[in-house]
Parts: structure tokens; C-alpha cells; sequence
């Protein structure tokens, strides 16, 4: 048994050369556009980790993406090549096939029996096995084993301080304080899932390295509106970082829970953990930048000119603190300010079509809709699921009697917008001129959320129903003097 | 199995000596040389080399190995070193065995009585051991 066990390692390549290889034959394949079903065999989660980050990383380089396909026994994808020839991937783009075994036997059959589909789609896959797996699918899988191009051996299994170090290190793979914007929720998905596998495979008392996991793990969770998890991992992760004395990440924790707690509403107390934030590092721009925020959400304005203009002192980069202080200029009138704000955010971050979005309402305000438009249409192309985006395009085109391109966006948006999302429902039936519906809409909202009807009096995409009696009902007031000038006109 | 792999490739682009161990490797089974091609062709390229030389056809033994090793008990490696030695006209306890042959660990060969061998690529193992 010993000697088998040398043999087999005697083939494993250092992981920096095996991925390389990886690279080499899907870049190949990639260019005579041909499948290539490639195995990359690993026993410990962090060396798969480390190889598929710098794997990913190499794949970009050559302008190629990746789309993760995680099997699970209930999933459509449990029939892989069926789920690919339904779902076929473009031409740039590499799967990652993960958690094979959570499907088998079935797993094992389709590949078996529907193996030709990955040479006719002309499917570039990487699939991330145990050893066991491997083993089940040569063994009950052998014509679709058959078919394999090349298994890379990642078998390393590191003594536990260096998985904790390589575990610190992909914590902060591809961060940069927020997930990116450009990020998909799949996207956000994928990057919490390899941080939960991380932690189980870590060991308990690897406490750095799982206080950063947590940290980092609970501002994905928060970005995916998940915010009990993202108290509980940040709280996790607070607690570590006193453990082991990061002072630095003990002041993130604290950054950290601020925003969940200013994303809940609950402003007073995330006004306090910024404040423990700023005792632990009074240097570090993110807390200044989380207070603005919260002293904008409540309206004490001054305060949060105040803290921003702290941030950006602080770290003359940090775009953030430029479109809060945007923000906060727009909500006083003074536009022109606003505009230069979010202008100085766009040139420090050009990726954040959150920013566009708020140059293309300060403009509306001006009255500049050819401006607006560029910026909104930024902001699209920035970020294609822009809902909000979309509905100010349309109520621009609206505005300017450009029906064609009212029509496109407004179908874009009836795309993205969620069943229950009654409050956006009704501004779009607004825009495209179907009172009765708008204000079903409106009333069913404003049941959900009564906090709403001030902004629904004042919001611009509502403006051709204001005109209309049964919306003050709705709203509950009287219709005022000069709605009903716009009314009758 | 030469010429299949000058149908689908340059003479010039394979040292004769390792098509000559691919062909070895291969055990006569076209599916196993397909394979053997295919892989140490990946490695030629990854070492930006002019031919496939000896040392890619060493990385497609291992490819072919590895993952039959790790299919192999110890008593199917005792089996295996008995094949091996006789080469028999039938394979030992066929109902049991059968395995072996459906995984490719064992080849047989229909040339005049059938018979049976070890798949070239575990030889090594086996003579090592």
C-alpha cells in the first residue's frame, strides 16, 4: 500500500505548475473552440481553494470567466450534461463542477450515458473532486472517465497553521472593503460559499484566520440582505479578533456591524459601534464614511457633511465618502454641489453605476435630461439589472415623449422587478401611463409600508398620477391646488 | 495503431521512440491510445516542446495510473502480479474478477485463444513491488 501511495505522488505536480497546466488546456481549447473536461483532485478545501483562486485568476487574465455549478441531489443540475445542453455556456466561459458525490449514484449515470453532449456543446469544464469521486466515476462512469483530458492532482493537505494562513490570505481574495458592484448575487453567492467551506475545513483554534473568514464572510452575508447572519458572523468575528488582539480587525468588526445595523434601521445603534470604531483606529476613513451615511438617513445633514468631508480628508481616494456627500447636497438643493461629488466618486471608482444613477437624478433636477441619460445609461451598462436605473430612464424618455425607448427600458424593468415589490411596480405603471394599475399598486405598498407616502408624494416617477384624485386618497390627504392644474391639464 | 496516429498528426511532430512506448502504453486498445495521445500531447505543449518526447508519454502513464490505482485493493494486486506471470487463457474466479476488466486493469486479447494481461501502464508497479 506504501508503494502506491509514493507512486501516485511522484505524478502530482507543485500546485503553481498544475494550475498552469489547467490554464494551458483550456486556453487551447478555448481558442480551437473544442471541450476539454479536465479533474483537479484535492483532499484538504484550502488547496482546492488556493488553486481555484489562482485558477480564476489566470482564466481572467486570458479573458476567460467562470460559472460555478454546485450539484446538489434535488437540483436540475444533478443531470449535468443535460443542465449544460439547456443552459449552455458562451464561448468565454469555463465551468467549475462542484460536489459531484451529493448526486451520486444518479450523478454518475447521466454522465455515463449523456457524455457525448460535452464534445457537441463543446463545454470547457474543470470539475473539483475528492479522491473518492474520482474513484466512483472511473468505476461507474468508465465511458464518461474515458472521455477525461487530464487529472491534475492537488493533493497537499497543509499542517494546520498553513491552511490558516492560506485561508487568511483567500479571505481577502478579491476584496476591497464591499463586494464589488459589478458582482451578480450568484457572484456574492459563490464567494460565501467558498468562505463557509474554508471555515469547516479550518480547525478550531486557527482563530485569526477564521476571524477574518467571519468578517469578511458577514459583509457578503449583509450585501445579500441576509442580516442575522451578518450580526452573527460579524459578532463571530469580533470576538476573535479580541481573542488574538487585531486591533485593526476588531475596529473592522465594529465598521462592520455599524452598516448592518444602519442597513436595519437601527441607526443609534450604529452610530455607537462607529463611534467604538473610530476610538479603536480614529485614522480609518470607513467609520466617518458609515456615520455620514447614518446622519444622512436620519436628516441631520450638517453632521453628515461633517463626517464625510472626515473620511475623504482622511483618505482623499475613498470614493464612498463623494457620492454621500453628493447625496447629502441633493437633498439640500444644492445640485451643481452634488454633481461635483458624485463626478469626484465616479473618477475614483468608474465601476459603482450607483454613482451614475445619482449624477443622472441631480441633473434631472436641473433640469438637464440629455446628461441624465448618459448617466443613467452608464449605470445600465455598468450594471445590467439596474431596476432603478431602468425606471429613471423610462420616466426620462417619459418626460422627453420618446415612446420607443420609454418602451425599452420600462420592459427591462417589468424583467427585473420582483412579484411583490409593489412600491417600484406602481412607479412603472406610472411612467407608461396605466393609472388604475399605479395606483393599485401604490395602495398595496403603502398597506406594506406607510413610511413610504411621503417620498410617494414627492417622487418624480409618480409625478402622472399625482394629478389624479384617487391618488391623494390613497395616500389619504386631499388632492392640493396644484395637482389639480395638473390634473386638468 | 500507428497509422491511426498519423492520420490525425504529423510524423514529425512525435519522436518515433515514444510513439513507439505510446503504442506499448496504449495496450492495443484504441480508446487507451486515444488517450495516451491526447494527454501527452497537453504535456508536450505545457512544455512548449517542438515533438512529444518520452517524457510526456511517461506523464500519460501516470494519468493512466493513478487513477487505477486508486480502484486496486491489495488482493486485486496479487491477482494482477499472477496475470502478469502467466498470461492465462482465463481469468481466475471471472465472476469476481470481472471488475478488473471492466476498469481496464487487466486487457484481453483475442488474438488466436483469448488471453489475458496486465494493462501496460500498472507493469512498473508490479515489478517493483
Amino acid at each position: 500500500m506504501a508503494k502506491k501511495v509514493s507512486q501516485l505522488a511522484e505524478t502530482s505536480l507543485p500546485l503553481e505548475e498544475g494550475v498552469r497546466f489547467l490554464t494551458g488546456d483550456l486556453e487551447r481549447a478555448h481558442r480551437f473552440d473544442k471541450a476539454v473536461l479536465l479533474f483537479a483532485l484535492y483532499r484538504a478545501e484550502t488547496t482546492r481553494a488556493q488553486a481555484e483562486a489562482m485558477l480564476e485568476a489566470q482564466l481572467r487574465q486570458a479573458g476567460l470567466k467562470v460559472r460555478r455549478v454546485y450539484i446538489t441531489p434535488e437540483g436540475e443540475e444533478r443531470d449535468l450534461p443535460l443542465w449544460l445542453k439547456w443552459h449552455p455556456p458562451d464561448g468565454d466561459t469555463v465551468i467549475f463542477v462542484y460536489d459531484l458525490r451529493k448526486a451520486f449514484p444518479d450523478a454518475l449515470q447521466y454522465l455515463n450515458y449523456r457524455r457525448e453532449i460535452f464534445a457537441e456543446e463543446r463545454v470547457r469544464v474543470v470539475f473539483w473532486v475528492l479522491e473518492e469521486e474520482a474513484r466512483r466515476l472511473a468505476l461507474e462512469a468508465p465511458d464518461f472517465w474515458a472521455f477525461r483530458t487530464q487529472v491534475l492532482e492537488f493533493l497537499e493537505v497543509p499542517p494546520p497553521m498553513r491552511r490558516a494562513e492560506i485561508a487568511r490570505g483567500l479571505a481577502w481574495w478579491g476584496w476591497h472593503g464591499v463586494p464589488y458592484a459589478y458582482e451578480s448575487p450568484e457572484e456574492i453567492d459563490e464567494r460565501i460559499t467558498l468562505r463557509e467551506r474554508l471555515l469547516k475545513d479550518l480547525p478550531q483554534d486557527a482563530l485569526a484566520a477564521r476571524g477574518e473568514l467571519h468578517y469578511t464572510l458577514a459583509a457578503l452575508y449583509s450585501f445579500r440582505g441576509d442580516h442575522d447572519r451578518a450580526i452573527s458572523s460579524v459578532q463571530r468575528a469580533l470576538e476573535l479578533a479580541e481573542r488574538v488582539g487585531n486591533r485593526h480587525l476588531e475596529m473592522g468588526a465594529h465598521n462592520g456591524l455599524g452598516n448592518v445595523y444602519d442597513d436595519l434601521g437601527r441607526y443609534d445603534d450604529a452610530i455607537a459601534e462607529y463611534e467604538r470604531a473610530i476610538e479603536l483606529d480614529p485614522k480609518d476613513a470607513y467609520p466617518h464614511n458609515g456615520l455620514g451615511s447614518v446622519y444622512y438617513e436620519v436628516g441631520h445633514y450638517e453632521e453628515a457633511i461633517a463626517e464625510y468631508k472626515r473620511a475623504i480628508e482622511l483618505d482623499p481616494k475613498f470614493a464612498l465618502p463623494h457620492n454621500g456627500l453628493g447625496s447629502v447636497y441633493y437633498e439640500l438643493g444644492r445640485h451643481d454641489e452634488a454633481i461635483a461629488e458624485y463626478e469626484r466618486a465616479i473618477e475614483l471608482d468608474p465601476t459603482d453605476g450607483g454613482f451614475y444613477y445619482n449624477l443622472g437624478n441631480a441633473y434631472v433636477e436641473l433640469e438637464r435630461q440629455e446628461e441624465a441619460i448618459q448617466a443613467y445609461l452608464k449605470a445600465t451598462e455598468l450594471e445590467p439589472d439596474y431596476l432603478l436605473a431602468h425606471l429613471a430612464l423610462g420616466r426620462t424618455y417619459r418626460q422627453l415623449d420618446r415612446y420607443e425607448e420609454l418602451a425599452k427600458h420600462s420592459q427591462q424593468a417589468r424583467e427585473l422587478l420582483a412579484p411583490d415589490d409593489h412600491y417600484n411596480w406602481a412607479c412603472l405603471e406610472a411612467i407608461c401611463g396605466n393609472t388604475e394599475k399605479a395606483l393599485g399598486y401604490l395602495k398595496l405598498a403603502l398597506e406594506k409600508k406607510p413610511d413610504l407616502k411621503e417620498w410617494a408624494k414627492r417622487d418624480p416617477d409618480l409625478e402622472w398620477v399625482r394629478g389624479d384624485e384617487r391618488f391623494w386618497e390613497v395616500v389619504g390627504e386631499r388632492l392640493p391646488e396644484t395637482n389639480k392644474e395638473v390634473a386638468s391639464s | 495503431m500507428q497509422s491511426l496516429v498519423f492520420s490525425r498528426m504529423e510524423e514529425s511532430l512525435i519522436e518515433p521512440e515514444a510513439l513507439e512506448a505510446a503504442i506499448t502504453l496504449s495496450g492495443g486498445v484504441f480508446r487507451e491510445m486515444a488517450f495516451v495521445m491526447r494527454t501527452a500531447i497537453s504535456n508536450a505543449l505545457r512544455r512548449e516542446a517542438n515533438k512529444v518526447g518520452a517524457s510526456d508519454i511517461a506523464w500519460a502513464a501516470s494519468q493512466l495510473r493513478n487513477p487505477l490505482l486508486r480502484l486496486l485493493s491489495d488482493e486485486d494486486f496479487a491477482l494482477l502480479r499472477e496475470v502478469q506471470d502467466t498470461n492465462p487463457l482465463r481469468l481466475p474466479e471471472p465472476e469476481k474478477n470481472a471488475r478488473l476488466l471492466h476498469i481496464l486493469a487487466v486487457l484481453q486479447y483475442a488474438n488466436g485463444p483469448d488471453w489475458f494481461d496486465v494493462h501496460p501502464a500498472l507493469k512498473g508497479i508490479l515489478e517493483g513491488e
